[in-house]
């Protein structure tokens, strides 16, 4: 069975993956690294909106070490990380894990779970603020009906990040739930009837066997997410325009106030490098323990 | 006898839960559609009810009579659908590049390709408008659908599956004698059709939802996605536009994707499931 | 040979790109035609009369044509980027409180030259003070907008009060609180509510700051003084209505967007709305008959909102010249009298009436609020349409939020406002 070659099989031609990957490269060149450059070096002017900025040095980047409205916006932006990713991820899994098995109607089910996730950011905002209005919104006027009283919602500082929580993870479950499911039908069969005939129980089998197996998946999943929350505008601009009081204001909020309500475009240049400097160290940390996981396995 | 009718008692009990979890996780669009159907008044009131006493489609009349939702409609489908056939092209040749071809640079090329989904577009909105300027395409939807062809999670998801065609199929072709390029589209694409419904799917939605870049690079009423058209209704300091206007074009932003996803879901969780994001 | 199907795409595109950027380059208009954009907000109404007045101009000015365009939501993102490339539209139609930051930073046309010197005659100081800067005009407003009073005709009856008419017989702020209080009791909800649409338009409370005698800004129009006692004065009053839950907590500049307090007006939940004169159209359909209006409250002084817009014209445009012209057509006293009566929008010109625009409805009301538009003080418009304003009405919008709510005392917001203001014009 040694590959025995008669003819020698024609060359990988050189030129080829240059051709296949020649679009996605200069697009990126053109519309994705050009862009990135300008930032930067906007990152290091001052602009007063318009015309030749004027280089200042790392003036913006020592103005965010004494800003204080940044410090809110880097802890709500925590806070909102936190309380939309493993959320989103543990609903996410469950349902799959469910819909996974024969259930009467799952296909129906599977679908209704993601229907959310057609809405576009803005839509979801707007749909959003009209049922949370503690007024006349549907929220409240069901929990009257049931003879509870109405919640606060988006206008009270202490219940408006969670409420934007609770809208977030709705719009995610249904894309964590669709990578989950893929994932678990690519588990081979045997190895759960294999797991099942050593005795394992129902927990025990998701903890020893799914849990490993969906590692990778998780992995990518999570990284994903955090993006998306990190970089989460339209929703919570349209729904608390980062209020009441700063209470919402996220880092990815007030790069845009900086931007263009500012028009300090050097400075949300900078606000908005640093975003992409917490998404690298994130991965980055990640990876590592990923491989460190691996080396005590 | 027993176990099989509790297990089937569990069933049951599982499913009606979990369809109670769906009808509120359904609900805010449910209520999206019955509230572009009630009359002003009721949707106001602090009454509750879960269908309007008289539904009307007067909102959906009045606001297609004053607003161009058609042209809207029509933009938003020309610039999602020629956008995702383009970009899946472009994704199948990078991934298949990244993918199953060693070359100088392919791992820098790759990085740099992932760290891009890490910059927000608020920061390189002015700068990518610039050269999108530069380049004679505002204006016109080539503008919204040019440079949003780079799709960084198309490019990645296309990758991880082509990881999984086997080499030797690959090297079969080749020692058949057949070239790079009629080795990709007689040996490697016809294999890649779950991914390319995944492709479709992921990139259909992401630009029939796309909201920034197409606010800036397009002008004129006529020539709006829905999304940016909606905005023209809300999110104005000059005025406000009644409610029943706005959620009668918000469910009209929704329902076509709603459609084409309830159709191709099934597709879509199986494409998912071979493309290999594990 | 079939192995050029990839690169056959990339050409296929590459073609269409240049296709369309060929079609994007010669669009518009013939060759030698004078093309100009003019961009509204999206109102159907507007959107035809300013249709209807260009045709009207492009006919006495052969080679000329010109289109209406809508302004997207998030001006700011979409003028901003527009502006970048040189792409904004010649004629803009925009806010006050927006107009400021781009008529500093040379982003508009300098019009004195192209507008007739006796429009300046027809104009209030303060309306003017709105395009005119130091260093040129602008921009020319071209209508505006204020609040006044609204009431439930059945809520006033129940409470025994009867509305004032006229600017010298309205209501103080402690009346209003008491008749609010009263209004409550009736309605079950809240007593009244207050015009905002959304975080951009905190800078509608600002009149009540005024009618106490406080300032936004000092008289140099950039120093802030917010943290005078009269401006603490009225944080203080403005934080009674939430704290005595006369205004509904939804019903804040930042939370929701859309027209809070006219749907609670609409719904019977308030009985009294501070609000402009879009809320006409809405009250007629939902309550007709069943409302009425009184001027705008007061306390030691008199002010309202600074509502409306401008008209102003880019550095973007090819030809300035016919774009302050066009400028100057539409304000002319005939078209803004047109203008106004077609959309139901109140006259930024003093000589203008009711009667002379001839409203189809409410010629009374219409009135009303060209009668309050005179109680706008030119030192509210001078700071609103400052080129820090932007910036500033969002520090306002945080800090008036937090004093509302009561997380800050009055004292304390109005001190780290008028902290977070100097930080901003210190820039």
């Amino acid at each position: 069975m040694s590959p025995h070659v008669e003819s020698p099989p024609r060359r990988r031609a050189r030129w080829a993956p240059y051709v296949f990957a020649g679009p996605a490269a200069l697009l990126f060149l053109a519309f994705s690294l050009l862009p990135i450059v300008i930032a930067v070096a906007l990152s290091f002017q001052d602009t007063a909106t318009l015309g030749d900025g004027e280089w200042v040095g790392t003036a913006n980047y020592e103005t965010m070490l004494g800003d204080p409205l940044l410090r809110t916006a880097l802890w709500n932006t925590v806070l909102f990380t936190v309380g939309t990713v493993p959320t989103a991820m543990a609903i996410g899994l469950a349902l799959a894990v469910a819909l996974n098995r024969p259930l009467p109607g799952r296909g129906v089910l599977r679908a209704l779970f993601f229907v959310p996730m057609v809405a576009a950011g803005v839509v979801v905002g707007v749909i959003m603020s009209w049922i949370f209005n503690p007024d006349y919104g549907v929220a409240n006027n069901a929990l009257a009906a049931l003879g509870l009283g109405g919640l606060p919602w988006l206008t009270s500082p202490r219940t408006a990040m969670l409420t934007l929580i609770v809208v977030v993870v709705w719009t995610r479950i249904g894309f964590c739930m669709v990578i989950y499911l893929g994932a678990l039908q690519s588990i081979p069969a045997e190895l759960r009837e294999a797991a099942a005939i050593d005795g394992a129980s129902g927990w025990q089998r998701f903890r020893r066997l799914t849990v490993p197996m969906l590692a990778p998946t998780t992995s990518i999943l999570l990284i994903l997410n955090v993006v998306f929350s990190l970089q989460a505008f339209d929703v919570i601009y349209v729904m608390t325009g980062g209020g009441p009081g700063f209470s919402t204001t996220v880092l990815i909020q007030y790069v845009f106030r900086s931007a263009f309500a500012d028009a300090r475009m050097g400075y949300a240049a900078a606000l908005g490098l640093l975003l992409v400097l917490i998404l690298l160290v994130f991965t980055l940390l990640r990876q590592r323990a990923t491989r460190r996981a691996e080396e005590l396995l | 006898m027993t176990r099989t009718s509790a297990r089937r008692t569990r069933r049951w009990l599982l499913t009606a839960a979990l369809t109670a979890v769906a009808a509120l996780v359904v609900f805010p669009l449910y209520w999206m559609v019955v509230s572009a159907l009630t009359p002003g008044g009721q949707s106001q009131s602090s009454e509750f009810y879960l269908w309007p006493d008289a539904p009307t489609t007067d909102n959906f009349t009045e606001v297609f009579a004053q607003q161009p939702v058609w042209q809207w409609l029509g933009n938003s489908f020309f610039v999602a659908s020629v956008g995702t056939a383009l970009s899946v092209c472009v994704s199948l040749g990078a991934g298949y590049a990244l993918a199953k071809y060693r070359f100088r640079g392919r791992g820098l090329l790759y990085a740099a390709f992932l760290v891009t989904i890490m910059i927000p577009i608020q920061v390189t909105l002015v700068p990518a408008f610039l050269v999108t300027a530069r380049l004679g395409l505002v204006d016109s939807p080539w503008a919204v659908i040019l440079p949003t062809l780079f799709d960084v999670v198309g490019i990645f998801i296309a990758r991880q599956f082509m990881l999984g065609v086997p080499d030797a199929l690959i090297e079969a072709a080749r020692l058949d004698g057949a070239g790079e390029l009629r080795t990709f589209f007689r040996v490697v694409l016809p294999t890649c059709w779950p991914l390319v419904g995944v492709l479709v799917i992921l990139g259909f939605m992401n630009r029939w939802n796309d909201f920034l870049w197409p606010l800036v690079v397009l002008q004129g009423n006529e020539s709006l996605t829905v999304p940016v058209g909606l905005s023209t209704l809300t999110n104005n300091p000059a005025f406000t536009s009644p409610w029943g206007a706005v959620m009668a074009v918000a469910t009209v932003a929704v329902v076509p994707l709603l459609v084409v996803f309830l159709v191709f879901q099934r597709t879509f969780v199986q494409g998912i499931a071979s493309t290999g994001i594990k | 040979m079939p192995t050029h199907g990839l690169s056959r795409r990339a050409f296929i595109a590459v073609a269409g790109i240049s296709v369309a950027g060929a079609l994007a380059a010669c669009s518009g208009a013939p060759t030698g035609t004078r093309h100009l954009r003019l961009s509204s907000w999206n109102i159907p109404l507007d959107l035809e009369s300013y249709q209807a007045i260009a045709d009207e101009f492009v006919a006495n000015h052969p080679g000329t044509s010109v289109a209406v365009e809508v302004t997207t939501g998030q001006f700011h993102q979409w003028f901003i980027t527009r502006l970048a490339a040189d792409l904004a539209p010649d004629i803009i139609r925009i806010t006050p409180q927006q107009i400021g930051r781009y008529a500093a930073n040379g982003s508009l046309v300098d019009l004195t030259g192209a507008v007739p010197a006796d429009y300046r005659d027809d104009y209030s100081e303060p309306f003017w003070a709105i395009g005119a800067k130091e260093d040129g005009l602008f921009g020319v407003f071209q209508h505006t907008d204020n609040f006044i009073t609204y009431y439930h005709r059945g809520v006033l009856d129940r409470i025994g009060v009867t509305a004032p008419a006229s600017l010298d017989e309205a209501w103080h702020w402690d009346e209003f609180l008491e008749i609010a209080r009263e209004a409550r009791q009736v309605t079950g909800g809240y007593g009244f509510g207050y015009g905002w649409s959304g975080p951009e338009t905190a800078y509608r409370w600002l009149p009540i700051v005024y009618q106490n005698g406080g300032a936004f800004l000092g008289d140099d129009g950039e120093t802030p003084s917010m943290d005078s006692p009269e401006a603490i004065e009225a944080l203080d009053f403005g934080r009674r209505w939430y704290a005595e839950g006369l205004v509904s907590p939804a019903n804040m500049s930042k939370s929701g967007g859309g027209a809070v307090a006219r749907d609670l007006f609409l719904t019977g939940q308030i009985g009294l709305m501070l609000d402009n004169p879009e809320s006409i159209a809405a009250l007629d359909e939902g309550l007709p008959d069943e409302w009425g209006t009184a001027p705008m409250i007061r306390n030691t002084g008199e002010a309202s909102d600074l509502g409306g817009n401008a008209l102003a014209v880019t550095r973007s445009s090819k030809y300035p010249e016919l774009a302050a012209e066009l400028v100057a057509h539409i304000t002319s006293r005939a078209n803004v009298a047109e203008f106004c009566r077609r959309g139901n929008w109140l006259p930024a010109r003093s000589s203008l009436d009711a009667a002379d625009i001839g409203y189809e409805r409410h010629a009374d009301t219409m009135q009303q609020f060209i009668d309050q538009a005179g109680t706008i003080p030119l030192s509210m418009v001078r700071a609103e349409s400052g080129r820090y304003f932007s910036s500033l009405n969002s520090v306002f919008a945080d800090y008036l939020d937090l004093c509302l709510l009561g997380e800050l005392t009055p004292a304390q917001s109005g001190a780290q406002m008028t902290e977070a203001m100097r930080s901003v014009t210190t820039r």
